[in-house]
């Protein structure tokens, strides 16, 4: 009876709330979602379903102006402000009764569960699994038929012996039959003398040439962090978290802190869930659950992997290269913003540094700073003359070795 | 000819190992170093991990009291709410800060970089994380009640969804992203806004982001 009773009062609740859930939906993420969710708390209460335990009469009034409806001596109004500490939400005076009433509607659309896209997500990344993994299966299993068909040869040349009268013989014996006959061949041996000398020799080189470039260097993160969900999807400016590049030496990495701008909302990501996030958080000590720092926590860093370094005897200014010489990060980066993960793109060799100083033009036109430089410049290699990196002493020894 | 024979094995085994060693495939390994004291200097590069403190970070905090290169002397507000209404009431911007055409092209650089993902290139509050649906909550400019200092105050330790972008920006750079928002704000009116618009002439090529080259 009682149960019965309590169901009809909720359903009655939701009855009375008659509003269009699309335009609430627009009011909600523009008014609303800066301090509520709907399905957790975070600087206010969770909002999915509120017409089931508050009246729509009173959200109205709340809603409009809480304020009023606090001095008013309304006790519910002032117990839900100090349950979140006497934190104020502004008043909404240009909300009419039927916006409210909107927003309202779209608190229960919005929570109702979204069976149809949940499945969609979760079929995703299986048909990605399987695409990976076809190109391995296919040569193991073209492996398998080789080998196969190796041994149905043998078999067949045992059998014919066999007919024949002659003495049969297992693969080894063949394969070693085969290999003496070779080299008893003076032809064959030059041969392959000379390929393997050749093979050998390259080897080395390439070997060799490439200690101390680590071009393709992609360790593994402490987080799965995706520059191409941020910088490409999102559009999140390269200096936004490497703020540091327009301004030092050196580039920063972003200290856990300013992921939390915008990680203090968006608390799952499209790929990992929570569970990457999690790890800014335990970082940091926030409790996503309460939405609030925890107190007194021990922060702890983020151990990234150093992915390009420069030998200690080369000296590289990141503001030099992005704020006085305009250059995009990509230049030296490579394609960031479609890198799921980060891997070294270019050598970063002296050779590659040069080249591109050789080659670079020098933005005369915009920089009044080197004004005066910039006419002696064009005073000595003509008026229109393409002033290069190399021209402004790019080159000198002096600049990157000291 | 068993002696060639042997020779042949010996080139074949080195060949082998040679191979085997170049064709290294293997991302996650950083390669090798001709000469590591050359390579690595002893004095502490950036980030460095370091032993000696407890926390084997060689990035320490400064000492309490150090004065910032570039600092301006400010009034201080709290970071609670109750700041927040002083700070619009009281803060006011030094006047060391340039107010001319450069500074605000600059300024419009940073509020490029560092705010046009949320509050959107005219500050309609229709950044490309709000029209995805990613971030929810960010107001016009017009339709808020904003002046100067509560600008910087809110610049500097954040307010409800947004962070503090304090460790982003020095106080001169939020001084004049201040200015730039205020003129945003001046922009929309109270008219009605739509980021959709086709972009002032002067607005084209420069605020292009590191993302599109």
């Amino acid at each position: 009876m009682l149960i019965m009773a309590i169901a009809f009062s909720i359903s009655a609740m939701a009855q009375e709330i008659e509003g269009d859930a699309a335009n609430g939906k627009t009011l909600y993420n523009t008014n609303c979602a800066s301090c509520h969710k709907l399905d957790k708390k975070m600087i206010g209460p969770a909002l999915g379903n509120v017409t089931e335990r508050r009246s729509a009469e009173w959200l109205v009034k709340w809603i409009i102006n809480n304020q009023e409806l606090r001095e008013s001596g309304d006790e519910d109004a002032l117990a839900i402000f100090e349950e979140y500490n006497g934190s104020v939400m502004p008043a909404f005076p240009g909300l009419s009764e039927q916006d409210v009433m909107d927003i309202l509607a779209y608190t229960i659309e919005g929570s109702k569960p979204k069976e149809a896209e949940g499945d969609k997500t979760a079929g995703a990344p299986v048909a990605v699994a399987e695409d990976e993994g076809d190109n391995t299966m296919l040569l193991i299993i073209l492996a398998g038929i080789l080998l196969f068909l190796v041994i149905l040869l043998a078999r067949v040349k045992n059998t014919l012996k066999q007919i024949k009268g002659e003495p049969t013989s297992t693969l080894t014996e063949d394969a070693n039959i085969l290999t003496r006959t070779a080299l008893k061949n003076p032809k064959i041996l030059t041969v392959l003398t000379i390929v393997i000398a050749v093979v050998f020799l390259q080897q080395l080189y390439a070997g060799l040439m490439s200690v101390n470039v680590d071009q393709g260097y992609q360790p593994e993160q402490p987080i799965k962090f995706s520059h191409k969900l941020h910088a490409g999807e999102n559009q999140i400016n390269c200096s936004y978290c490497h703020y540091g590049a327009r301004k030092s030496k050196h580039s920063n990495i972003p200290s856990a802190g300013v992921c939390m701008n915008c990680h203090m909302q968006i608390q799952e990501g499209p790929k990992y869930g929570t569970e990457e996030i999690a790890k800014i958080y335990e970082a940091v000590g926030w409790d996503p659950e309460a939405y609030a720092y925890i107190e007194d926590y021990e922060e702890k860093p983020v151990k990234w992997v150093r992915i390009h370094k420069l030998p200690d005897l080369a000296y590289f200014n990141h503001a030099q290269h992005v704020t006085a010489g305009g250059l995009q990060c990509q230049t030296c980066h490579g394609p960031i913003q479609e890198m799921e993960e980060v891997y070294q793109y270019s050598s970063l060799t002296m050779g590659w540094c040069i080249n591109c100083h050789r080659e670079t033009e020098v933005q005369v036109e915009s920089n009044a700073y080197y004004k005066e430089m910039h006419e002696k410049l064009k005073e000595k290699y003509g008026e229109d003359a393409e002033i290069t990196v190399e021209m402004i002493g790019g080159l000198e020894c002096g600049k990157c070795h000291y | 000819m068993h002696r060639i024979n042997s020779t042949t094995k010996i080139f074949a085994l080195a060949a082998i190992v040679a191979f085997a060693s170049a064709c290294n495939q293997d991302s996650t390994f950083r390669g090798w170093v001709y000469m590591p004291d050359m390579y690595d200097g002893p004095a502490l590069e950036t980030y460095q991990p370091y032993g000696k403190f407890s926390d084997s970070t060689s990035a320490r905090k400064p000492v309490n009291g150090t004065v910032p290169r570039g600092f301006l002397a400010y009034q201080e507000f709290s970071p609670e709410a109750s700041g927040y209404d002083s700070a619009k009431a009281m803060l006011t911007m030094p006047s060391s800060v340039p107010t001319d055409d450069y500074a605000m092209e600059q300024a419009k650089d940073i509020y490029n970089i560092f705010c046009t993902h949320c509050h959107g290139e005219k500050g309609a509050g229709q950044g490309i994380l709000v029209t995805s649906g990613k971030f929810l909550g960010v107001p016009s400019y017009a339709d808020r009640d904003i002046n100067l200092g509560s600008i910087f105050h809110v610049v500097t330790y954040g307010k409800g969804v947004m962070g503090a972008h304090a460790s982003q920006l020095t106080p001169e750079e939020r001084w004049k992203v201040a200015q730039y928002v205020l003129k945003l704000k001046t922009e929309l009116g109270g008219a009605e806004t739509n980021e959709e618009e086709p972009a002032e002439a002067e607005s084209a090529p420069e605020d292009e982001t590191n993302m599109e080259s």
